[in-house]
């Protein structure tokens, strides 16, 4: 007996109705890839932990002196420092605009290995002033190429007066750990530092990397204590504390989320579970002379759960699946390269709950029915 | 027996009307697949009445808070207060401006103000955001007079106080009448809240302009904010503060400000429910169609019978589609309902922002009008196949 094709005639047996099913399962599963992935992004440190590295800020949102990344430097169980500065402004005609960390660029990817480009590319990034990296997203968006040269107005006067950067694109990198991920350049901060009108030899943000990460907390605390009673006291933490505190700030939207989530699948489970028992419902003069043929109520039952169950899984499969495709082109607002992979595990296993749920009812009528009744109503 | 076309169009009324009771009685005998129009309607019209709230929210957050009558002055080109710059100087002409209105001490009621930020951490979630610290001028108060001291007293100036804005020691740690908070290298002492129905002033603290300038070695100030005699005064002081030569500066009224300052979010907010709405709309209209081709495929005896005895197309058409109307009005307002239930007040928080969701009328007529033309395309497929169905198969089929 060839059950998938009994349960597949089953599924067409109306096929718009099966077809309309379909979609609208289809429908809220690219709703619920899109929305789970997003919330992803808002409720989960991306990538690995980290939990060697350390993030100075200034503790008052300011720029720190760039004495301190010597200061820094020197204290035992570090190994590296990176400092930086951010820097950015308007491209092409102002409606759009990037800019990114102005830093030592061999300190810079050898604190953050995550990041990657062709050794050349570093080397020449080194030894060109105006050298610019840009990551694979923003070459992406903006068409870069090795080779070309862009300018940013930027809202940092330099010493001519002028407000125009002029850059050389001479690397592209890619972090490894989320491909396709953040739309930012890496620069040279002795450009900025050079070029700049005023406030020189400021930094905004020193990554430290230790070499016990058991160690974090009290190397954190040791150098905010260094700077505690300067004018510009720091804040250290570690930098899966940092990025969760700025995921946190967001927390409201991603419970909120969730809630939008749970009222789409409400609705879902209603339809479908809707469809499902009229279907039965017709065809209960079929089961039954299935079961005077002498397939046990089991048998029966299983079978009008199989077909929930292939109904939702093509349903979330294909749903999913648009997802893949739409999410990248949602980069700008998650900074997420692509669709993480727990959204389709945990989309199939919701799947398998909602034809559970709504193949239940449906299921145990079936089991149950009397022969004679259900052959009568015919 | 020939279906009659050429009746006139009062009866065709009473045939629309006839059926469509018809139709609207059968309803409960069909109620599971009615049903779903309904509960998918509901949740359509739920989610983007929530989220359209959170976009209607932020805007209130900042509209609420901006005044026709008080302007803010900056420097030419800076477009916000965070990069604007005015000297002294600058502040000393801009308030001897004509149209601002002075105090009964004859002295201009203005602010110059200043802008820091310190670390706040929030009481449910735990997460460290930056709050605003503004340096004002000695007559704040008076400039945004929906404002009181409800705790606590006012700072004195050139001591280390700070009043804090309700909402904001209501929300985060530390900032309670008598708690000190770290300040750059020092202590300073919260000496009082206030509070007056503006979520924006009341989410910052304040202190006095010149304490906080020497506390953070500036010299100069984000902008002048200045109260003028009426909303009308605002070109009388716009033309004399642009046509001075020795100023480079911009003026605003306070409300286009805010309004501005919020757009960005407010128009991703926006978009964002019609994203979802849109897509959420898509799967109610093939739940729709499910069920209309559902209720249509049951009745297609009583749809025959009635065709053969001389009602026209058009009735049969008109009261279907009245039917999944009503059925998709009737989940929209269960879901308006339910998104007001649920949402309306509700405080959503983001970094340092706190905006309230609020469901207004105009925003349950846009779910309403989703529901309109969901009910319309969902039922005009359906119709038009009743319409067609060949009356003495459709009899046979019986």
């Amino acid at each position: 007996m060839n059950y998938f094709r009994l349960i597949w005639s089953g599924l067409w047996r109306k096929p718009m109705r099966t077809v309309f099913t379909l979609l609208s399962i289809v429908v809220a599963f690219l709703l619920f890839g899109m929305l789970q992935g997003v919330g992803s992004a808002f409720s989960e440190a991306r990538g690995r932990q980290h939990l060697d590295i350390l993030v100075t800020n200034a503790r008052f949102y300011m720029d720190m002196p760039y004495s301190y990344y010597d200061r820094v430097k020197s204290i035992p169980g570090i190994t590296g420092v990176a400092y930086q500065l951010g820097g950015g402004g308007a491209y092409g005609d102002g409606k759009n605009g990037f800019g990114g960390p102005a830093t030592d660029p061999a300190l810079w990817f050898a604190v953050g290995p995550q990041y990657q480009m062709p050794k050349e590319q570093l080397q020449a990034l080194i030894n060109t002033r105006t050298g610019v990296a840009v990551s694979v997203a923003l070459a992406k968006k903006y068409g870069f190429k090795i080779g070309d040269k862009f300018t940013l107005k930027m809202r940092i006067p330099k010493t001519d007066g002028s407000t125009d950067w002029s850059f050389d694109v001479v690397g592209i990198f890619d972090n490894v750990e989320d491909p396709g991920s953040g739309e930012f350049m890496v620069w040279n901060y002795s450009y900025l530092n050079e070029a700049r009108a005023d406030n020189k030899n400021t930094l905004g943000r020193l990554t430290i990397r230790i070499a016990d990460p058991d160690k974090a907390t009290t190397i954190a605390r040791d150098i905010d204590a260094l700077f505690a009673s300067s004018g510009v006291p720091t804040s250290t933490k570690t930098e899966k504390e940092f990025s969760n505190n700025q995921l946190q700030q967001i927390g409201d939207v991603g419970f909120f989320t969730k809630a939008i989530i749970g009222a789409v699948f409400f609705t879902l489970l209603f339809l479908t579970g809707n469809t499902m028992m009229q279907s039965v419902h017709e065809r209960i003069p079929e089961l039954a002379v299935l079961k005077t043929l002498g397939y046990s109520d089991t048998r029966v039952g299983l079978l009008v759960l199989a077909e929930s169950t292939l109904l939702c899984l093509l349903g979330a499969v294909l749903g999913l699946c648009a997802t893949l495709f739409v999410f990248p082109l949602l980069r700008q607002f998650t900074g997420l390269g692509g669709l993480p992979i727990e959204v389709i595990t945990l989309g199939l296993g919701i799947a398998l709950l909602v034809a559970l749920l709504t193949g239940l009812l449906p299921t145990l009528r079936v089991a149950r029915m009397q022969i004679v009744t259900a052959l009568n109503r015919h | 027996m020939e279906p009659s076309t050429n009746r006139q169009s009062t009866h065709s009324l009473r045939q629309i009307i006839g059926v469509t009771r018809m139709n609207l009685k059968g309803i409960p005998l069909r109620a599971g697949t009615s049903m779903v129009i309904v509960i998918g309607m509901a949740g359509v019209v739920g989610v983007m009445m929530a989220v359209l709230a959170m976009a209607n929210g932020f805007l209130k957050t900042f509209s609420d808070s901006g005044h026709a009558d008080r302007i803010i002055i900056m420097s030419k080109g800076s477009g916000n207060l965070g990069a604007s710059n005015l000297t002294r100087e600058d502040v000393a002409t801009i308030v001897d401006a004509p149209g601002i209105k002075h105090d009964v001490d004859g002295k201009p009621i203005v602010s110059a103000e200043t802008f820091a930020a310190i670390p706040v951490v929030d009481k449910k979630s735990g997460a460290e955001v930056s709050m605003t610290l503004v340096g004002v001028g000695p007559k704040s108060l008076q400039l945004r007079s929906e404002l009181t001291i409800v705790a606590g007293r006012m700072y004195q100036p050139a001591v280390h106080e700070l009043v804090v804005g309700q909402m904001a020691q209501q929300r985060f740690k530390g900032l309670n009448v008598g708690d000190t908070v770290q300040v750059l290298d020092s202590q300073w002492r919260v000496v009082g809240l206030f509070a007056g129905n503006s979520k924006l002033f009341e989410s910052s603290i304040i202190t006095d302009n010149e304490t906080l300038l020497s506390a953070y070695r500036r010299n100069s100030f984000a902008g002048v904010m200045a109260l003028l005699e009426s909303p009308a005064a605002f070109k009388t002081i716009k033309d004399s503060l642009t046509s001075n030569p020795t100023l480079q500066i911009e003026v605003q009224r306070e409300d286009e400000y805010f309004a501005k300052s919020s757009q960005w979010m407010t128009g991703m907010l926006n978009r964002i429910a019609y994203l979802i709405g849109g897509i959420m709309a898509i799967g109610a209209l093939f739940a729709a169609l499910n069920t209309m081709y559902a209720a249509v495929s049951a009745r297609t005896a009583e749809i025959a019978t009635l065709r053969a005895i001389g009602f026209g197309a058009t009735p049969v058409v008109v009261s279907i589609i009245i039917e999944a109307v009503l059925l998709a009005l009737l989940g929209a307002v269960l879901g308006i309902a339910a998104a007001w239930l649920l949402f309306d007040g509700n405080a959503i928080r983001i970094g340092n922002l706190s905006l309230q969701q609020v469901i207004t009328p105009a925003l349950a007529l846009r779910g309403v009008l989703l529901a309109l033309v969901i009910g319309l395309l969902g039922g005009i497929l359906p119709a038009m196949r009743a319409a067609r169905l060949p009356v003495a198969d459709a009899l046979r089929a019986v």
